[in-house]
């Protein structure tokens, strides 16, 4: 039985707004194993977004509970969060958000200077990682100088930065078009089978789904169905099938 | 709490501490990243700090330099005052009397100067004016004619009297001129008469006892105004970045990282505009008495050292308030959500 990384049980978020109340969640149960790609897929406000910020300690449930290696999130303090989000998780964003004022180099070299590397050390492993994501040649070319899918790259190195036990990337394809989401997807993949590091995407979109060793379908707030790849045939005809977002 | 065998195991949690103090070279590199990528902005928001601190600044110095203009001279009638007394109880020898001044030049100039006084109609501050020049070379002729060492440093004293009474009334005459330029009437009772001695007080003191009550308030409205600005300046600096904020706080930055990041912003906007400001106000207010009274007397009286104390407090001022303004919108800033880097929609 591998390890479990992330663990979810009865989570419920509800987020208020004057009157009404939305329901996001309504209760998630998942488990998620060290080593493994995830991708969860759901309609566009199934709750995938939220669900992430509450594995990625950036939100607290209303309800239930989120164990990040058997820690239950919420009982972390700001310090704890921090340190949590700094060494323990790498986050990729649909919208890059690469700092626009800093080189490649020195967005990547940021959450090492936050974990305490000396500059040097941090210069080295932010080479290192640009150049596995294939932008080795770019060190110092600003986010402006970058297109979106070499952006997205820097951001992968960026998560990598602090060798974390987990890759949170929610969308990472969804400004992108199909080729570089195709190539960020299997970026994500390599760094999977070769750094161990367990990733968790979210996505709409079927084509993305062929790297996941797991599919987890999330519908209303609520976990659907899980599909193992080899239960999945990832079959162009199968797959147009099933009901797109 | 559970956390046997987790993530946040003791050891590991040793880390938070070097977290905390060692990114000062990083912040101080992002702060003045981001003041060059919005250069605009910040150079803006300088300008309004510049423009503040220099009102301010001319008020400190134009409230030195009239009083410096009012009391140095009377402080050098008391001084040669002093000195005859010395003379005259024989403890100091007459001074020599300077070389090239002959009699008759002496008695040219003050009946020229009598006649010109007498035609004049115009403007009494002008006759005056001749009357004190003729007191003068009257004075002087003297100093020629004196037979007696002691009758010569009699003469001598009453020269360099009537000298610096002169000047003074030169300066007060020009005070009255700029007083009517600008239209500033009321600002009067500038007297000549030495009748004790200028109060001698600190720098301080003497800008509480000096400012003009008009000049308090606007003072404050100059500090004010800076304040403002540069809290304004903050707040958009905060709110064009959430989503960085956000991102920074997802790769681990702690609030007090984020709200060094701002400090040191304001600090540096702050400071630079403060120190411009001073040197702007300063240069233009001198500058202004000197067109107005002469670059001479001004030279001559006005109080340098209170006026670097001046500056030296100014700078104080601004940049505790640019420090003060950065408060809120740091800790604002440093409050975000790490949610809204996640948010698509800006
Ligand atoms: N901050 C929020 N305030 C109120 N409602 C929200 C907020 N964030 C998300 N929601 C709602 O929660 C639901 C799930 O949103 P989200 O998790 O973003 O879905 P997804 O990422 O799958 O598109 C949607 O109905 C959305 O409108
Ligand atoms: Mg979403």
């Amino acid at each position: 039985m591998p390890d479990s990384i992330v663990r979810t049980r009865e989570v419920k978020r509800v987020y208020v707004m004057g009157d009404t109340k939305v329901h996001a969640l309504r209760g998630v149960n998942l488990e998620v194993y060290a080593g493994e790609y995830i991708s969860i897929m759901g309609p566009s406000g199934s709750g995938k977004t939220t669900l992430f910020n509450m594995i990625g300690g950036l939100d607290k449930p209303s309800e239930g509970k989120v164990y990040i290696d058997e820690v239950d999130v919420a009982q972390l303090d700001a310090y704890e969060l921090a340190w949590l989000r700094c060494r323990k998780i790498g986050y990729i964003f649909q919208t890059f958000n690469i700092i626009p004022v800093m080189t490649a180099l020195e967005n990547v070299t940021l959450p090492m200077t936050f974990a305490g590397l000396t500059s040097d050390e941090a210069r080295n492993k932010g080479a290192d990682l640009l150049d596995k994501v294939g932008l080795g040649d770019r060190l110092n070319h600003k986010p402006f100088e970058l297109s979106g899918g070499q952006q997205q790259r820097v951001a992968i190195a960026r998560s990598m930065a602090n060798d974390p036990a987990v890759i949170l990337a929610d969308e990472p394809t969804g400004n992108l078009d199909l080729n570089t989401g195709q190539e960020i997807i299997e970026l994500l993949k390599e760094m999977n089978e070769t750094a161990k590091v367990t990733i968790i995407t979210a996505t709409h979109d079927m084509k993305m789904l062929s790297a996941s060793d797991r599919i987890v379908w999330i519908r209303d707030g609520r976990v659907d169905r899980i599909e193992k790849r080899s239960d999945l045939d990832i079959d162009a005809g199968k797959i147009g099938g099933v009901e797109d977002a | 709490m559970p956390r046997e065998g987790g993530v946040v195991d003791e050891q590991a949690m040793k880390g938070i501490g070097r977290q905390i103090k060692l990114p000062w070279s990083k912040a101080v590199e992002i702060a003045a990243k981001s003041m060059k990528v919005r250069m605009g902005r910040s150079v803006v928001t300088t300008a309004s700090i510049v423009l503040a601190i220099a009102f301010l600044m001319s008020i400190l110095t134009g409230t030195t330099l009239t009083t410096s203009l009012r009391i140095q001279p009377q402080r050098e009638i008391l001084r040669v005052r002093e000195q005859l007394e010395q003379v005259e109880a024989g403890a100091i020898a007459p001074f020599a009397f300077p070389e090239g001044l002959s009699e008759d030049q002496l008695s040219r100039e003050i009946s020229s100067k009598r006649h010109r006084a007498e035609e004049e109609e115009a403007d009494p501050l002008v006759i005056q004016r001749l009357f004190d020049e003729v007191s003068v070379a009257e004075a002087a002729r003297q100093v020629l004619r004196a037979d007696t060492d002691y009758q010569r440093a009699r003469a001598m004293h009453d020269w360099q009297v009537s000298k610096a009474q002169l000047e003074l009334t030169n300066v007060e005459n020009e005070w009255q001129r700029l007083i009517r330029r600008l239209r500033m009437e009321g600002v009067t009772g500038l007297s000549v008469e030495v009748t004790r001695a200028p109060p001698e007080r600190s720098y301080f003191r003497m800008l509480a006892e000096e400012m003009e009550p008009r000049d308090r308030w606007l003072g404050v409205v100059a500090v004010m105004v800076c304040f403002v600005g540069i809290w304004n300046a903050m707040l958009m600096s905060v709110h064009e970045r959430i989503r960085e904020i956000g991102t920074m706080k997802c790769l681990g930055a702690l609030e007090a990282f984020i709200i060094k990041l701002y400090f040191l912003e304001s600090s540096f906007i702050g400071m630079t505009g403060t120190f411009l400001g001073i040197v702007l106000g300063f240069v233009l207010s001198y500058l202004r008495a000197s067109w107005a009274f002469g670059f001479g007397p001004i030279y001559s009286y006005f109080d340098f050292g209170g006026a670097l104390l001046s500056a030296v407090s100014t700078l104080f001022i601004g940049s505790a308030l640019s420090v003060f303004a950065a408060v809120f919108p740091a800790y604002r800033a440093a409050k975000y959500d790490p949610v809204v880097a996640m948010r698509v929609d800006e």
